[in-house]
């Protein structure tokens, strides 16, 4: 008797020992595990806000004759498998994405849309993110024959359908197929998990990078498709609530880049693919830069309209840089 | 008086099968010694746990003893539990607890005893990394059959609840449904 009184008592003691480490906890995990701080964007434009319209279309050269058949792509599709952070994981869940050539549509429009995604390990730093793209897709490609007689729309399967158009991303010609598509983040981030909230935004250039191209098809035949020309990207975070919005006036039909001073230009120009972090349009004479990070310097440069379906590759300083300190946030005035 | 017309029957019905548990100690009731024992099987999160990650294989062991009242043993228990997810959500749960075990006075080939416990449970989440322990409790039943002197066969259900929601900002608990075929073993002593 004595002794299962002695022993009971160990077990109360031992139980008593981890029900008290649990007082020790003081994060709600369970609720960590359901949600994901980091928030990936992604988006289809060159401007990281106000994209520049759809401009009309073009080809690259290699088009000798275009049929009365031959038509502007009227769909984009992009199929994509996985993201991966330095190599890492952490939103291994496949999108599929169907948009008209459209200025209102949020992949095209500068919003962005919102990729399922978990977190990842906090307190690392990371430098570039690889974006697994199964499939990229226009209509209207068609196929003709030797003499350009008009034989049938080109069709593929996107999201387990058949659809009229070319998935580019097979072509076995650099860029494609961007399986993965490697991406840098201008300065890197560490992923804080104390924030509530982090924005991992990456641009993809498609909007207005968009080229017909002609390529050999089942050996005498031809192929009329679009795609973009290389795989011109960037990506960059910001803490929602640690930002400024930049405004002011500037010239009209601009490229507005704004850059760190860490940066230097000469990254995004000649035939480097990287696209600087901060872009907007000029439409009229001002312009507005969401989500800039506080606590840095920026650069201001602009580019005009390089026309026929490209991007710019140089840019002019407008030297009139701004420090925006760590206690901003709200809307800065600084006309350029 | 209601809560006294509940408690008389209760009462009553609780004396009287001590008495019954007295009668098959006499008959040789191993199951009546110290025992431990393993488990192993699937650990299936249930509830908003089930939302985030999937079920699993999991085991633990456990250690029992009798108390001066033969119906109810007391026992502690460990084990170790991984869940993977969908996406790179990955949670380890150890729990370790103690636990009230009362054996349903029925005489038949095979045992039935119904578990209450409560104690602490190692919580950590990939990829962020955290560890914590968090205080826990437990209901179950288990169903066993004697194979020899020495070892019991057994299936076992528990339900675990992490209890979390007390924390601040926090709004979900962790609750995992084990079901695990179990061998225990009488280890001598009286």
């Amino acid at each position: 008797m004595r002794q299962s009184v002695k022993i009971f008592g160990v077990f109360i003691m031992i139980a008593a020992m981890f029900g008290s480490f649990a007082g020790c906890g003081g994060q709600a995990l369970f609720d960590e595990l359901s949600t994901s701080r980091l928030k990936v964007i992604v988006k289809g434009t060159y401007e990281s806000n106000d994209a520049r319209p759809w401009d009309v279309f073009t080809d690259d050269g290699s088009v000798t004759f275009s049929p009365g058949e031959d038509a502007n792509p009227t769909q984009f599709m992009i199929d994509i498998a996985e993201l991966k952070l330095n190599g890492k994981s952490f939103a291994n869940y496949r999108v599929t994405y169907r948009t008209g050539i459209d200025d209102a549509d949020p992949f095209f429009n500068g919003a962005g849309i919102r990729y399922e995604n978990d977190d990842v390990t906090p307190g690392k730093s990371y430098d570039r993110v690889s974006m697994y793209i199964r499939k990229l897709i226009f209509d209207n490609a068609k196929e003709y024959d030797a003499s350009y007689a008009f034989i049938k729309d080109m069709q593929t399967y996107f999201h387990e359908e058949i659809v009229n158009g070319y998935d580019f991303n097979q072509d076995r010609v650099e860029p494609y197929p961007m399986y993965p598509l490697t991406i840098s983040i201008p300065g890197g981030f560490r992923y804080d998990n104390t924030e509530d909230e982090t924005i991992l935004e990456i641009r993809v250039v498609v909007k207005n990078y968009v080229k017909k191209y002609e390529k050999s098809y089942n050996t005498t035949n031809f192929v009329h498709y679009y795609k973009m020309p290389a795989a011109r990207a960037v990506a960059r975070t910001y803490v929602p609530g640690k930002t400024v919005t930049l405004s002011g006036t500037a010239t009209v039909g601009y490229y507005l880049i704004a850059i760190t001073s860490e940066d230097v230009i000469t990254n995004y120009e000649g035939t480097v693919i990287l696209i600087p972090p901060l872009i907007t349009w000029t439409s009229d004479a001002n312009y507005t830069l969401l989500n800039v990070p506080i606590g840095k310097t920026y650069q201001f440069y602009y580019a005009v309209d390089p026309g026929d379906w490209t991007v710019p590759v140089s840019f002019t300083p407008i030297n009139k840089d701004v420090t925006i300190n760590d206690t901003d946030t709200g809307t800065i005035i600084h006309d350029l | 008086m209601k809560l006294v017309k509940f408690i008389l029957p209760v009462v009553f019905v609780f004396f009287a099968v001590t008495g019954l548990y007295a009668e098959r100690r006499d008959a040789g009731d191993y199951f009546l010694k110290p025992q431990a024992g393993l488990w192993f099987g699937p650990i299936t999160p249930v509830f908003t746990t089930g939302q985030e990650v999937d079920t699993n294989l999991g085991g633990g062991v456990y250690f029992r003893y009798n108390t001066p009242f033969k119906p109810l043993k007391i026992g502690l228990d460990t084990s170790y539990q991984h869940f993977n997810s969908r996406g790179v959500n990955e949670l380890t749960l150890w729990p370790v607890y103690g636990s009230f075990i009362y054996r349903i006075p029925i005489k038949f080939a095979l045992t039935f005893q119904l578990k209450a416990g409560a104690g602490g449970c190692s919580v950590r989440i990939k990829p962020d990394n955290e560890q914590q322990w968090d205080p826990m409790g437990m209901i179950g039943v288990e169903g066993s059959f004697p194979a020899g002197k020495i070892v019991n066969i057994g299936l076992r259900i528990d339900y675990l609840f992490i209890y979390e929601s007390y924390l601040k900002g926090a709004t979900r608990n962790g609750h995992v449904i084990n079901t695990g075929l179990t061998l225990y073993f009488n280890m001598g002593g009286k």
